[in-house]
């Protein structure tokens, strides 16, 4: 009997062992992944997992991380109360190691500070404000853009490419500014002027109007007069289209015209205008460019991603997807091997090492974040996007030119030439 | 300069030219049988869609469906007046109001549900096209709906002082009781200015689609502006809404270029409080329609 008492309170506390997942070593690295699979943001937040997926199953595929492998658990921010709670659970709950997200600004904005809280360390992968950096958080970085850079992405091409194209200088060139009055307006065309500033270039016209207006003539006629040699704008469908028509009414020409979003980034523009809407510049991300302008290895992930991307989802690879790959490019090949483990200190020690040069993700740029007590903590400041032309319907790279598929076309022909 | 003194003229002018035709329906409808037709807008962005998907799905030029377009509205004209206006003619006007605004609600997600939020556009080669004339452009789509304009409201002008029609609805617009007791079929009448009144707003969509894009919401960047140039115009004079609406177009033009293109709403804003101050009837109101 009482060996019997023995065996039984031996196989008890056994048991209690094994039971008790604490005692063990965890078999997976945990990561959230935070976005909106269900509401208003579902389409971005699902697409964006799909290319998180795709980066984890292909790190999986070599043994993951120091033996373990990587297990994704979705958090769905369908608002940003819920992606407040969902963060919560995320870290208390499902304990996980890291979190990425959150493919939607507002979203962003509210989960990351709980993130913060809890030192757990957080990738964002395709929010656009610049706000959600601007807070000095220690474990919150941003791989992709921020709304600052992306626009000035534009003045970069036009001080890389479009000012010695012309045959213009710094000093001789004028540049005019016309953005719709909304936030998204409103903040690039101060990015924009802003870093116009920084090199001394003549604005000779800063003008935002409300993208709800039915007459752009007097914007057209003042343009006119400022004759600026490069209009950059940010319009949406039906002012763009307005603009268009009222400029080629007018006999408004321009030598380069440089889109930054909005309708210039959409097939719509070509749709609307066929023959008319060619020279025009925009700039956005993409994945098609001259890849030998990328390391090798971010060749052969870019590649493995379209290929898995096309045959299981669709042709067209969707642009949140490659972002959530992208953020996790960064992540597996650069951050993790560097921290050696999922402590946030150590993750955020291996990030801010990161010099990363050009060339070195799927959207061509390289990594180095700002550092504690810059105003942009966190925020990756390589981080750009590329420029394309509009010609015969379809949209290419033109810079960088390490990218680039073609020259840029400049100047572009008055609009009886066209 | 002079040039571009001239050119914002041409551009005002061309701009209320386009001002005074999506209101000369509402001129017929507001100013003349009285009735608050807060969906004006939205008729307008019907006849663009409908001219619109007639260029999409067999490839007519608006200038074609505007015909087409004119007949349809004024039987859809006639409908609505039976159906939704009759029954309230004699309501306070808060009830009209909120007939037409329900209506307007109506229509706009209406043409939400089917057709989506996407803007849409015509693509007329031809028609993108200005002519350079003494230094100064004009836009071909402007040009001609500025003349339509001219032809619709002088037709309608003639159509309401010489024809027996036009009197009877007249005699309607100054007192509903008398006109029965003369013997006026009210019922019909008011049915024929309400078609006439839609058919001359289907005849501003057709001539809007080519100058701009359409979406379910796009009656209601024009509807304000329409209900300004009736009221200004002296709420049922036709040669009072051109007028005021080239005002209107002439003073956006200038203020939008001498001063700030935010500003130009509030200027004519302004000029529309001042116009109503000194003259309460409009720039043509007060004598005998």
């Amino acid at each position: 009997m009482k060996k019997l008492m023995v065996l039984l309170f031996t196989m008890f506390v056994l048991s209690i062992l094994i039971l008790n997942v604490n005692i063990f070593a965890s078999e997976t690295i945990k990561i959230g992944v935070l976005c909106p699979f269900t509401g208003p943001g579902a389409l971005m937040g699902q697409e964006g997992y799909t290319g998180i997926k795709i980066a984890t199953d292909m790190v999986n595929e070599k043994g993951g991380f120091w033996g373990k492998k990587i297990e994704l658990v979705k958090g769905d921010a369908v608002d940003p109360k819920i992606a407040i709670s969902e963060c919560e659970r995320l870290i208390t709950v499902e304990k996980v190691d890291l979190i990425i997200g959150t493919f939607s600004s507002s979203l962003a904005f509210a989960a990351t500070p709980v993130a913060e809280r809890n030192k757990i360390f957080y990738l964002e992968a395709a929010s656009m404000a610049n706000n959600i950096n601007e807070r000095g958080f220690k474990y919150l970085f941003r791989v992709n853009t921020n709304s600052r850079l992306s626009a000035i992405s534009a003045v970069y091409f036009v001080r890389d490419v479009v000012i010695p194209k012309l045959d213009l200088t710094p000093e001789t060139v004028r540049i005019a500014l016309l953005f719709e009055d909304s936030e998204a307006g409103t903040s690039t065309g101060e990015a924009i002027k802003k870093e116009c500033e920084k090199y001394g270039y003549n604005i000779v016209l800063n003008e935002h109007y409300n993208r709800a207006t039915i007459d752009l003539s007097p914007l057209v006629m003042k343009l006119k007069v400022a004759e600026p040699d490069i209009l950059i704008a940010l319009q949406y469908i039906d002012d763009g289209t307005l603009y268009w028509r009222q400029a080629k009414d007018l006999d408004f020409n321009v030598k380069a015209f440089i889109g930054t979003g909005g309708i210039h980034a959409m097939s719509t523009w070509a749709d609307t205008f066929p023959k008319l809407s060619d020279y025009a510049f925009v700039i956005g991300p993409g994945l098609e460019y001259n890849v030998s302008g990328l390391n090798s290895e971010v060749q052969a992930a870019r590649e493995e991603y379209i290929k898995r991307y096309r045959e299981e989802y669709q042709e067209v690879v969707d642009i949140h997807s490659a972002l959530g790959f992208s953020a996790c490019y960064f992540l597996y090949n650069y951050i993790m091997p560097e921290a050696g483990s999922t402590d946030a200190d150590a993750l955020r020690e291996a990030a801010l090492k990161l010099d990363v040069p050009e060339g070195g993700s799927i959207f061509g740029y390289g990594v180095k974040f700002a550092p504690p007590g810059h105003p942009e903590a966190g925020q990756n400041l390589r981080a750009y996007r590329m420029a394309k032309q509009w010609m015969g319907g379809n949209r290419v790279v033109v810079w960088p030119e390490e990218l680039a598929l073609k020259e840029p076309v400049l100047p572009m022909p008055e609009w009886d030439e066209r | 300069m002079e040039t571009i003194i001239l050119q914002l003229a041409v551009n005002g002018i061309l701009l209320g030219g386009l001002y005074a035709l999506i209101s000369i329906g509402l001129t017929l409808i507001f100013g003349i049988i009285d009735v608050v037709n807060f969906a004006h807008g939205e008729f307008l962005m019907l006849s663009m869609y409908f001219c619109y998907w007639m260029w999409a799905l067999f490839g007519v030029s608006p200038y074609f469906s505007l015909l087409l377009s004119i007949l349809i509205f004024f039987f859809i004209g006639r409908i609505v007046q039976k159906l939704l206006i009759w029954p309230i003619i004699e309501e306070p006007m808060l009830n009209q109001i909120f007939t037409t605004l329900g209506l307007s609600l109506i229509l706009m997600n209406g043409a939400l549900l089917f057709w989506k939020a996407d803007s849409r556009a015509i693509r007329m080669p031809g028609l993108a096209q200005s002519a350079e004339i003494l230094n100064l452009r004009f836009s071909y789509p402007r040009v001609i709906a500025f003349i339509i304009a001219l032809t619709i409201i002088a037709l309608l002008f003639t159509f309401l002082k010489k024809t027996r029609m036009g009197r009877a609805i007249r005699a309607l617009a100054q007192d509903r009781r008398a006109s029965m007791l003369v013997g006026i079929n009210v019922d019909y009448h008011y049915q024929v200015a309400f078609g006439i009144g839609l058919a001359c707003t289907a005849a501003a969509g057709a001539l809007l689609i080519p100058i701009y894009n359409v979406s379910p919401t796009t009656g209601q960047l024009f509807c304000l502006i329409a209900f300004v140039i009736v009221v200004m115009g002296g709420f049922g004079y036709l040669q009072g809404s051109l007028i005021a609406g080239i005002i209107i177009g002439l003073v956006e033009s200038y203020s939008g270029f001498f001063l700030s293109i935010h500003l130009k709403e509030a200027v004519y804003f302004m000029i529309f409080v001042l116009v109503l101050l000194i003259k309460p009837s409009g720039i043509m109101g007060g004598k005998e329609r």
